[in-house]
């Protein structure tokens, strides 16, 4: 009894919080989505501009000597391009593919819906990565000392160790973040999935 | 004049049926003041706009919660990519004990200031539903808004309730 009537005092506070009774005028509500569209087209912008950069980057690169330092800054700006369209660029696309939705998501779909889908998004970053990275180092790290000779008449071992480092060092970032995240994430959409399907009365 | 209310009319009632119940949904998807009038804003842009996809196969009430909680959640994932890691199931509240249970009588301000930093804590599905029970909907709204069975939202209203008292009040089986 007394836990039921603190439940309605705490139910009381909550409904009886003071509203400011903010009604959005239809100009503001245009200006406010002008304000969107103008950040969206900002992002879509920049992304593309560091694509350019990216690109530019990697063919002044190509007559760079020694030929290791040229793979280096390849390899970074393609670092840069995976981090680039998998944290920015490819969320937003997803979440704006209705002009209706100005990346606010004003879905009709429940929440469980909605979150299930954002989890599951996360999950697929890790999981598709690791199948184009692993096979992308092994190829790269394979090619790279043939190149290397068809394009500098020898090889060198010390070539390797600039690519070497930096390719290890990607490599471990993205191994620390998919070992801390993703157990996380697929416990969280096993966890939804049953909750969803669970269902007292039958 | 005839036909479907434009999208803005349509807003317009919506907002003055549940503008204050999208305040305090609001509040509680964002702590700082000033983002929290920012986000209140996209809820209200963003139920203005699904009104351009709204045929009226459910009721009015819970397309609004949907849109306002759809927005209030990507507001968290957008502003906290490390939500999954810092937010946190209601099983794990429930074992949590900061030990700072509070008295019966305490005033009200300091019980919905705890009870926001409770909520901001939870993840969005627990989120959601215990701000519907605040709201004081029935399980079968409940149910169709956060798109689960009735019988399962009753349960888990029971959890949230339950969570709630020893949160709220002395006495609870941690005090031993």
């Amino acid at each position: 009894m007394t836990n039921e009537s603190s439940l309605l005092h705490l139910k009381e506070a909550w409904t009886n919080q003071v509203s400011s009774g903010l009604t959005l005028s239809r100009e503001a509500m245009e200006e406010r989505t002008k304000m969107h569209e103008q950040k969206l087209r900002k992002d879509h912008m920049s992304f593309w501009i560091g694509q350019i950069c990216i690109a530019a980057a990697g063919v002044l690169a190509v007559n760079m000597r020694p030929y290791a330092w040229s793979e280096v800054i390849r390899v970074s700006c393609m670092a840069l391009w995976v981090i680039l369209y998998n944290t920015g660029y490819a969320q937003r696309v997803r979440a704006d593919r209705s002009k209706v939705s100005l990346g606010l998501n004003p879905s009709d779909h429940s929440l469980a819906d909605s979150y299930r889908d954002f989890l599951s998004r996360r999950r697929d970053f890790y999981r598709h990565s690791s199948f184009l990275v692993v096979p992308c180092l092994v190829v790269v790290v394979f090619a790279l000392p043939a190149l290397a000779a068809s394009i500098e008449g020898r090889v060198s071992g010390l070539v390797l160790i600039p690519y070497g480092i930096l390719v290890m060092l990607s490599y471990a970032l993205y191994a620390l973040r998919r070992r801390t995240e993703l157990p996380g994430i697929n416990r969280e959409i096993r966890e939804l999935d049953e909750y969803r399907k669970w269902n007292p009365a039958g | 004049m005839s036909g479907k209310p434009s999208a803005y009319d349509l807003y317009k009632s919506a907002i003055a049926q549940f503008g204050a119940a999208v305040e305090r949904l609001a509040r509680a998807y964002e702590a700082d003041p000033e983002k929290r009038r920012d986000l209140l804003q996209d809820i209200h842009l963003a139920i203005w706009r699904s009104f351009e996809k709204f045929e009226m196969r459910c009721s009015l009430r819970t397309w609004i919660y949907r849109v306002a909680h759809n927005t209030g959640a990507t507001h968290v994932y957008q502003q906290r990519r490390r939500s999954v890691e810092t937010l946190v199931s209601l099983e794990e509240m429930d074992r949590a004990d900061d030990g700072s249970n509070l008295q019966l009588d305490a005033q009200r301000e300091i019980a919905m200031e705890r009870l926001m930093e409770l909520i901001h804590q939870l993840r969005p599905i627990d989120r959601q539903l215990m701000l519907l029970y605040l709201e004081d909907l029935d399980m079968t709204t409940i149910a169709e808004i956060a798109g689960i069975s009735a019988g399962n939202a009753r349960v888990q209203i029971h959890r949230i309730k339950s969570v709630l008292v020893q949160r709220f009040q002395g006495g609870s089986s941690r005090d031993k």
